[in-house]
């Protein structure tokens, strides 16, 4: 019993040890540091979007800015504490077109996405459809050839259920009227494994994740969902709308406040970050990476947010 | 090459070097204490690394992952108590060599061992990843769910002495691991409702749970006041010990080779590799093959450089499966994964083109790691033996703490200090009743590999079983697990025959 009261008087006094420090209080905006919470893995595509977003944030702002993450529940765990916090433009979320398709596919989740206001879109990508050079197909109509030669037959390798990849297969079997096997893989890695492990006929990754590999001539460009221009891609880029079907699908990202933050407070906070998002720091970094740069602030985000997800929730009815 | 060049100028980096140096040194530190174990200080370590660049972050976990195997030693020779599991076989002849007023010398040949046996299976670690690299880009689908049954067959059958006990709790890993929305369905599965649990159970929090907090509920319940005294004449001469090692060659050898190969194998860790070299040397003595007039028992140093070139060189063997395929071969690799995954990084055949630099980062830490432990053990050896007096309560306390922080940590809600709270309670029940923790943490981690591989590979041929008989690997894996399922039965049947038969 001894034992055990002094391993706990011991645990209570690291615990004491570790007190906080009080906050600092305010008066003009920002006065004090920002939070940007990330919902979704550290070190994955939207915390390295935001990560070198803000990496300059010095040079626009005095007070700095921290990037948080809350992980857990598939992300609703982060989206749901900055839909809770104090509307004041000091919490922020960042987060990519899962805004839009995780309530798609979930019902009853705690948030949705009339609890925010978009501050703005930052980056855009899109999703590109690949195959091997051993399938000998050169553009989409082979592809859409040889799915009719055998309906249901076709493997099509997304990421993952319900994402932005997976409704782009959708939309280009909608337009062609064909049906192919849509198998799901868990990350952009593991499809482009299976790709060129050749465990599948085609698959339709995030462009950033398919690129050295179609650089590299082991997969071939067919299609992809929207229009952006990349660096580091010297061939020409087809989009869904110069092969005849009508998405623009962008896998873009957004930085969001809480849905009663005032007016005045969204404006400061959009010129802070379109700053930043037309800082050469961030273009250059944006296109090493892969993914395009862009600057839609407020209601022009809003207004592009609103379009996307009702071309993705037109394709999610098509989800059987 | 490129790669491993540039990889290898970021290591050499002062900061990343000290870190491994650090990691090393704690690892040995966990290593040295009886009951801290390098899962329990990897995991209690991830939610500090999260804060660093990965490179960096694997540069601690690496050291620490090294530094323990090699740290397990010394309680084991001065005490006999084993540090930790995979140096049981350590004490069986280091105790009696202590005894023997050789303590020193007995030190000095687990350091040089373990340096030995980890850098010779790195050597051989390291061209074999990228042949296997290649290679996996083939391995299907199919291929990889039975690896994954096969990992948690040999974890089930070798962790514990029974194998039913083994499998409920790797099946209870499983269950697990299927919290969360379904990836191939998207439909919510065991969520309680609770938005907290759709993307499954936090992994962080969980092993947390099970490795930490579970240990200072398991040691306050058995704890006993008397604490053993370590023995005393620990110096020795490095010239001595050199030439003891060269002399040792071929024991050397062949514990470094059946540590490299049980690496490889998913499941079977390093304590196996440490029995298993110990069996060898044993035989060894009684055909009189081995120099000198000791029996086991009695001191014999190969007793102690054999186990401990082995369960370092698991080191090498391990970090395969775990960079190529995405499937960890024991408890600590299969947290590395786990963190490696956190960074939001998929290991995994591409994970070598996707992430050159953190890749071939961990692998020539790796290599460099032993090194560290090398240097770290010289330096420290007085100081960590001295610490082996220390008042556990102080230490299981802090332990305590930094488990409870770390859950915190490693998702910033206070949902991750209930999870590993939970999970460290049922860890005391699960040590209590004989079932093994480490089978548990590996369903849970494998338990998305092997379902959503299965079901992929249904999905791609439309329901046709044959797909799991075609290929040469799914045969050899159904062949094996076949096996140690035979195994199993012919065992319990022969056990109940004697008992009969002694009955009689």
């Amino acid at each position: 019993m001894a034992y055990f009261i002094r391993t706990l008087v011991t645990g209570a006094v690291f615990s004491a040890l570790a007190a906080a420090t009080a906050p600092v209080m305010a008066q003009e905006f920002p006065t004090k540091s920002i939070r940007i919470v990330n919902a979704f893995a550290p070190g994955g595509a939207t915390d390295t979007a935001i990560r070198g977003l803000t990496q300059n944030s010095d040079q626009v702002i005095d007070q700095p800015i921290v990037i948080e993450s809350v992980t857990g529940g598939a992300g609703v765990t982060g989206i749901l504490k900055v839909a809770r916090s104090d509307p004041d433009g000091y919490t922020l979320l960042v987060a990519d077109t899962v805004m839009v398709t995780l309530p798609l596919f979930q019902d009853s989740l705690p948030f949705s996405i009339a609890d925010f206001k978009a501050v703005g879109v930052f980056n855009l990508r899109g999703a590109w459809l690949l195959s091997r050079p051993s399938k000998g197909w050169t553009s989409l109509a082979d592809f859409v050839e040889a799915a009719k030669a055998e309906p249901g037959a076709l493997t099509v390798g997304v990421p993952s259920l319900s994402s932005p990849q997976h409704l782009a297969v959708i939309a280009v079997e909608d337009a062609f009227d064909i049906d192919v096997n849509i198998v799901p893989y868990g990350g952009g890695a593991p499809t482009m494994a299976a790709l060129l492990g050749d465990q599948i006929d085609a698959a339709m990754p995030g462009a950033p994740a398919g690129l050295d590999s179609v650089n590299a001539g082991e997969a071939v460009f067919l299609v992809a969902s929207t229009e952006i221009e990349l660096d580091k891609y010297d061939g020409e880029i087809i989009s869904f709308m110069d092969a005849g079907i009508n998405h623009d699908l962008g896998i873009w990202t957004a930085i969001w406040a809480p849905k009663d933050t005032p007016d005045d407070v969204m404006e400061r906070l959009s010129d802070i970050f379109g700053t930043m998002a037309q800082s050469n720091e961030w273009t250059t970094f944006a296109r090493g990476y892969g993914v395009t740069p862009i600057w839609k602030p407020l209601d022009e985000a809003s207004a592009y947010i609103k379009a996307s997800s009702e071309s993705l929730s037109d394709l999610a009815k098509l989800v059987e | 090459m490129e790669h491993f060049l540039s990889a290898l100028g970021d290591i050499l980096l002062p900061l990343n070097f000290a870190l491994l140096f650090a990691g090393s040194a704690l690892g040995l530190l966990v290593g040295v204490l009886p009951g801290l174990s390098s899962p329990m200080a990897l995991a209690l370590l991830i939610p500090i690394a999260f804060g660093m660049e990965p490179i960096s972050a694997f540069m601690i976990l690496i050291g620490v992952y090294v530094g323990t195997k090699t740290g397990g030693a010394f309680s084991a020779i001065l005490m006999r108590t084993p540090g930790t599991p995979a140096a049981a076989a350590t004490a069986m002849e280091g105790y009696p060599m202590a005894q023997r007023g050789e303590a020193g010398r007995a030190l000095g040949l687990a350091i040089g061992a373990s340096f030995i046996g980890g850098t010779l299976s790195w050597l051989v670690a390291l061209p074999l990843i990228g042949v296997i690299g290649t290679f996996a880009v083939r391995i299907s689908s199919a291929d990889l769910a039975l690896i994954g049954i096969l990992a948690l067959a040999a974890v089930a059958s070798l962790s514990g002495n029974d194998l039913l006990k083994g499998l409920i709790a790797a099946a209870l890993g499983l269950v697990f691991s299927t919290v969360g929305v379904d990836e191939l369905s998207g439909v919510p599965r065991l969520t309680l409702d609770s938005y907290h649990l759709l993307g499954g159970v936090p992994f962080l929090a969980a092993i947390i749970g099970l490795f930490a907090v579970a240990t200072v509920l398991i040691d306050i319940s058995e704890a006993t006041s008397s604490q053993a005294q370590p023995a005393q004449n620990n110096r020795f001469s490095v010239l001595e010990i050199i030439r003891d090692l060269w002399i040792m060659r071929k024991v050397l050898g062949v514990g470094t080779v059946i540590g490299s190969i049980l690496g490889i194998v998913p499941g079977v860790g390093s304590d196996t590799a440490g029995w298993l070299s110990f069996a060898y040397v044993k035989r060894q003595v009684e055909l009189g093959r081995i120099a000198g007039d000791r029996k086991i028992g009695e001191g014999v140093p190969q007793g102690v450089a054999a186990p401990e070139a082995a369960n370092n060189a698991v080191t090498g063997g391990a970090t395969i499966p775990m960079l190529t395929l995405g499937i960890p071969g024991d408890g600590s690799t299969a947290i590395m994964l786990g963190a490696l995954m956190l960074f939001g990084l998929q290991p995994g055949p591409l994970f070598f083109r996707e992430s050159p630099d953190l890749a071939y980062g961990i692998l020539i830490a790796l290599g460099i790691a032993n090194l560290t432990t090398l240097l770290a053990a010289f330096m420290f050896i007085r100081p960590f033996v001295a610490i082996l007096k220390i008042d556990r309560a102080m230490l299981l306390g802090t332990v305590l703490v930094l488990a409870l922080v770390g859950s915190f940590a490693s998702s910033n809600t206070t949902y991750g200090i209930t999870i590993a709270v939970a999970f460290g309670i049922l860890g005391y029940f699960m040590h209590r009743f004989g079932y093994s923790i480490p089978a548990l943490a590996l369903g849970l981690i494998l338990g998305p590999v092997i379902e959503s591989n299965f079901r992929r590979a249904l999905l791609i041929t439309r329901g046709d079983y044959w797909v799991f008989l075609t290929s040469p690997i799914s045969l050899i894996c159904i062949l094996i697990i076949v096996f140690i399922g035979a195994k199993f039965c012919f065992d319990t049947w022969r056990r109940g025959r004697n008992q009969k038969n002694r009955l009689a």
